[in-house]
């Protein structure tokens, strides 16, 4: 009961003194927002782009081009489908292209397979001349179902060296949606042979899409480099580690960066907590006179620091979440989707979750308790002689 | 040296200083003292140049129940004192026991218990806190108690009725007159039940009315059987006290008691 | 080192304990020294403001290293992507440079040793001259320095992690035949081990349970100095190691199967996944272990004439806190395996 009545005298000062309070809690939040902002961005598109993983083929095949990922002759799609417990093998041209100024990727897939994406198609599945176009970029560039589309490629030509750009209208036949926004606002799926001519890539493709029977993934792999030492294969487990590692890594950067942030916030507490020292030097001091014992006016204290840390850390994740869901992340999501400005807008994936309002509070906490400590002590020993005189 | 020091050095002060500590000894040692004080000091910043010497070799004893007033002039060292007999500082030399236990070698924490459950203090500016309202300051010593708030508040309710502030307990600080402040500040002192209560110059900021309603106050506090503590400079408070003290620049000059010898 | 932001954030608190721990090293033994010597009023009041200076310093570390233990395991848990063959925080931990069992160590001694300084302090702080104020310093002093080595640990620790090696996870290591709970088990109570080693923790628990009770039976008659409340405090803090080990055999062996409903998993990190509740059972229990040490702590430490009246009722208050974790622990153990027993 002590403790409790402590810890409500505590809260009961953070009203009284409530325009200390108040810059405490807007100076922590001015530190912890684009934080938490930044994890949940990171987080949502981090999971959008698992769950494109997850929905995708089981082995990715390209070939070794100078260490980097390099075409693959397209006819080796039928000799990968021979292979034992493969059960489909799609190849696939994808390239990045702007249309009227802003970044799409292009996808082409041979006509069966648009068959299994059937349900996310509002239409018919392209045919030549044909291009089926992301919700979110069909709206942005005010195209529908039978609408016409110029498309043009930079093409470098490898014999000549001479670049210019190959153009083509093409018919919109479809509108593709899903619940990953950054794929509605920048897919164009085509037909895969108007794919290849576009990038003019005739006999090849950009890797072939190996769909495997349940628990056949690894012969399969192995299968695969005994046909070409030169195959590079990528499993969607590997693709899914190093999915995940990346944005791990890309957080990591933007926290270490942070942490200078950090470093400066305790300084920071350490100035607002001696605002109106000189009247909370008054009052502890009367308190003690009455019979407060020190410890008891630093536990008070301590319980201050500890409700404005979770005062800052939950106004923190309501900004962040009015930030990233009001203001769609601007200015910081382009640190975790690279080229946002330049595609069509869209709602920015985030992902709030406990573990962030953990780790705002934990922050809010360290940052708090360690600023404050001098300014607590050098309260709390106030002699309660000086409250008499 | 300042002026205390001369004075502590002059050979006929020191005649009058060793009489009067004889006297005062024999008087404390025939009665059964509930405070007693032995030869006190209390100087500030010792052996630097900013020294100051508020009190020197103060003794006196002050027996239970009774009404003690500490008169003298202002800088004569009375809230030094009763702040030492509040046990809000320790003396630098010199022992000061409460009931035989001397408190000069407690520890903060059992100064804080005792200023808790055996000394109500009353400072001479009220010290409310501002935006508590009277209840709530009046309560302020009932929370590391561990007493719940609705308890806290009708007992400091009651207090604030008997003295005759049940309509205002509800109201700030800011928004009373001095003489109901010194009695919201009177009830915060009594809320742990002391058995001493100690008042700071309670005369200084009250007009004449408010003087005699705290006289009243005193009284039947006294008549409680409290024991109570007041340093003042004016005649008015020290009129009613069984014993007074002089205090003259930080000694003890002189000695009445009216229930005993005077000296 | 593996960046993420746990990594991040586990170091910045690992570095701001570190000089916090070592602020408050310097300081205790800066005051611990100034004490040894008689002390003017003046002095002795400056030495108190500045202990409290010690106390709010230590418990903002006790505070950050309490919310930072599962930070932890939170940091642990994000390294499994990026180690081969981890699959949960055990087989990250193998693939540390550094040995994972010193954290399994530090880190709970860090909560021993400061929560047996919590409860000094709150005793020492009842007596009317703090007679035990230049123990209760050094006390801190030490207990600075294993918050310092913790520090120093988790840094390490993190910063040197081997992401190429390949380890093998708690399934090749909890479930091998000849995993160590099993052979400590085998050693002790022989092949058919499983079938008593449930009983056998029932068993132990509720003797230490009945040993405790009797125990403060004891502290209401016993004066302080009595040779038998030493001893009595030295058998339950011996008796409660070898509960634990008792304890710890049966979780792995028994408890942590049953609960994950996998008759061949034994692994602890991966019940605490599994059933979140039970690291409350297993916390109960820590804490009950914990208590049974704070008593014997504070009769070494807390003996003096002063403290003399309180001493027994302090230790009897402890043993009761002892009892009532312990009996929690195993309540919900109990109910654990009722439920998931009748579930299987």
């Amino acid at each position: 009961m002590i403790h409790l009545n402590i810890f409500y005298a505590a809260a009961g000062n953070i009203a009284r003194h409530n325009l200390k309070s108040m810059i405490v809690v807007l100076c922590l939040s001015a530190i912890l927002v684009p934080f938490i902002s930044a994890l949940s961005i990171s987080e949502g598109t981090k999971k959008q782009s698992m769950i494109s993983v997850e929905q995708g083929a089981d082995i990715y095949l390209t070939m070794d081009m100078y260490g980097r990922n390099g075409m693959i002759p397209a006819a080796l799609s039928g000799e990968i489908e021979k292979i034992d417990g493969v059960t489909e093998a799609v190849p696939r041209v994808i390239g990045r292209i702007y249309v009227e100024g802003r970044l799409a990727v292009l996808l082409g897939l041979p006509e069966k397979r648009f068959a299994s994406a059937a349900g996310f198609i509002d239409g018919p599945p392209p045919v030549r001349d044909g291009i089926v176009i992301g919700k979110g970029l069909a709206e942005s560039l005010g195209l529908r179902t039978g609408s016409d589309l110029s498309i043009g490629v930079r093409i470098f030509a490898i014999l000549e060296h001479v670049p210019y750009i190959q153009k083509k209208v093409y018919t919109v036949s479809g509108i593709f949606d899903a619940e990953s926004s950054i794929w509605t606002s920048s897919l164009i799926l085509m037909d895969i042979e108007e794919a290849i001519a576009m990038f003019e890539m005739e006999g090849f493709v950009s890797d072939i899409a190996v769909y495997v029977q349940p628990g056949h993934t690894q012969q399969v792999v192995e299968s695969i480099q005994k046909m070409n030492s030169f195959f590079r294969v990528q499993t969607k487990g590997t693709a899914m580690t190093y999915m995940e590692r990346g944005f791990n890594t890309k957080n990591g950067v933007f926290a270490s960066l942070y942490t200078l942030a950090f470093a400066v916030a305790i300084p920071l507490v350490l100035m607002l907590s001696g605002f109106g020292l000189s009247e909370r030097r008054k009052e502890v001091g009367i308190l003690k006179a009455t019979g407060w014992h020190t410890h008891e006016v630093l536990e008070m204290v301590f319980y201050e620091n500890l409700v404005l840390s979770l005062i800052a850390a939950s106004f923190s994740y309501v900004l962040s979440f009015i930030w990233v869901r009001l203001l769609n992340g601007a200015f910081i999501s382009r640190i975790f989707i690279p080229g946002i400005e330049s595609m069509s807008s869209f709602p920015v994936p985030a992902e709030f979750s406990g573990m962030q309002l953990f780790l705002s509070f934990f922050v809010s906490l360290v940052l708090t308790m360690s600023g404050s400590i001098y300014p607590a002590w050098r309260t709390a020993v106030i002699p309660p002689a000086e409250a008499v005189r | 040296m300042n002026n205390s020091e001369d004075r502590a050095q002059s050979p006929e002060h020191r005649t009058q200083s060793t009489e009067h500590r004889i006297k005062t000894e024999e008087h404390i040692t025939q009665s059964h003292a509930l405070i007693r004080c032995d030869g006190i000091w209390k100087i500030y910043n010792e052996g630097k140049p900013n020294e100051v010497r508020a009190l020197s070799e103060v003794s006196l004893s002050v027996e239970r129940g009774k009404f003690v007033a500490i008169h003298g002039p202002s800088g004569s060292g009375k809230t030094t004192f009763i702040s030492i007999i509040g046990s809000l500082e320790r003396p630098s030399r010199g022992t000061i026991t409460i009931d035989g236990k001397n408190i000069a070698g407690f520890s903060d924490a059992a100064l804080s218990s005792l200023r808790r459950r055996r000394i109500g203090f009353v400072f001479q500016d009220y010290n409310l806190i501002p935006g508590l309202c009277a209840w709530e300051n009046v309560s302020v010593p009932l929370i590391p108690e561990g007493i719940a708030k609705k308890q806290r508040k009708e007992r400091a309710a009651g207090l604030l009725k008997t003295f005759g502030l049940d309509g205002r307990a509800e109201h700030p600080p800011e928004e009373m007159s001095g003489g109901e402040r010194q009695r919201v500040a009177i009830a915060r002192a009594l809320v742990n039940g002391p058995d001493i209560l100690i008042l700071d110059e309670p005369t200084s900021n009250i007009d004449k009315e408010s003087v005699s309603g705290l006289t009243d106050i005193l009284n039947s506090l006294k008549a409680e059987g409290r024991t109570i503590i007041v340093s003042t400079h004016q005649e008015t408070l020290s009129g009613n006290a069984d014993v007074v003290y002089e205090l003259t620049k930080g000694r003890i000059t002189g000695h009445k008691d009216y229930n005993g010898p005077n000296l | 080192m593996i960046l993420n932001t746990y990594t991040i954030l586990f170091l910045f608190t690992a570095a701001v304990t570190g000089v916090l721990a070592l602020l408050l090293a310097f300081f205790s033994f800066r005051i611990f020294y100034a004490s040894s010597r008689g002390l003017a009023p003046e002095e002795r009041t400056d030495l108190e403001n500045r202990s409290y200076l010690l106390l709010y310093i230590a418990t903002v570390i006790l505070w950050v290293k309490l919310l930072s233990w599962p930070l932890f395991y939170f940091t642990l848990h994000s390294y499994v992507p990026y180690i081969h063959g981890a699959m949960c925080i055990f087989g990250v931990t193998q693939a540390r440079l550094y040995s994972g069992s010193t954290a399994q160590i530090i880190k709970p001694a860090v909560f021993f040793l400061a929560g047996a300084w919590l409860l000094l302090s709150g005793f020492d702080r009842r007596a009317e001259t703090s007679p035990l104020f230049r123990r209760i310093i050094l006390f801190l002093g030490v207990l600075s320095l294993v918050v310092l080595a913790d520090s120093v640990h988790d840094f390490m620790c993190l910063t040197s992690f081997d992401v190429t090696s390949d380890v093998s996870c708690c399934t090749t290591f909890f479930d091998l035949p000849d995993r160590a709970t099993a052979s400590l088990s085998v050693s002790l109570i022989g092949h058919n081990y499983e079938k008593y080693l449930l009983p056998l923790y029932y068993l132990s628990n509720i003797m230490m349970i009945a040993f405790l009770t009797g125990a403060r039976l004891k502290f209401v008659s016993a004066k302080n100095q009595d040779c038998s409340v030493m001893l009595l405090l030295i058998s339950g803090a011996m008796l409660s190691l070898v509960n634990a080990a008792v304890t710890v055999i049966a979780l792995f062996e028994v408890i942590a199967p049953v609960v994950m409903e996998l008759p061949y998993h034994r692994c602890i990190y991966c019940m605490w996944q599994y059933a979140p509740g039970t690291v409350l059972m297993t916390g109960s229990f820590v804490l009950g272990t914990f208590s049974a040490g704070w008593a014997l702590l504070i009769y070494l430490l807390g003996r003096h004439e002063e403290t003399s009246g309180r001493l027994s009722v302090w230790l009897m208050n402890l043993y009761l806190s002892a009892i009532a974790c312990l009996g929690a622990s195993l309540v919900m153990a109990i109910i654990y395996m009722i439920i998931k027993r009748g579930h299987s």
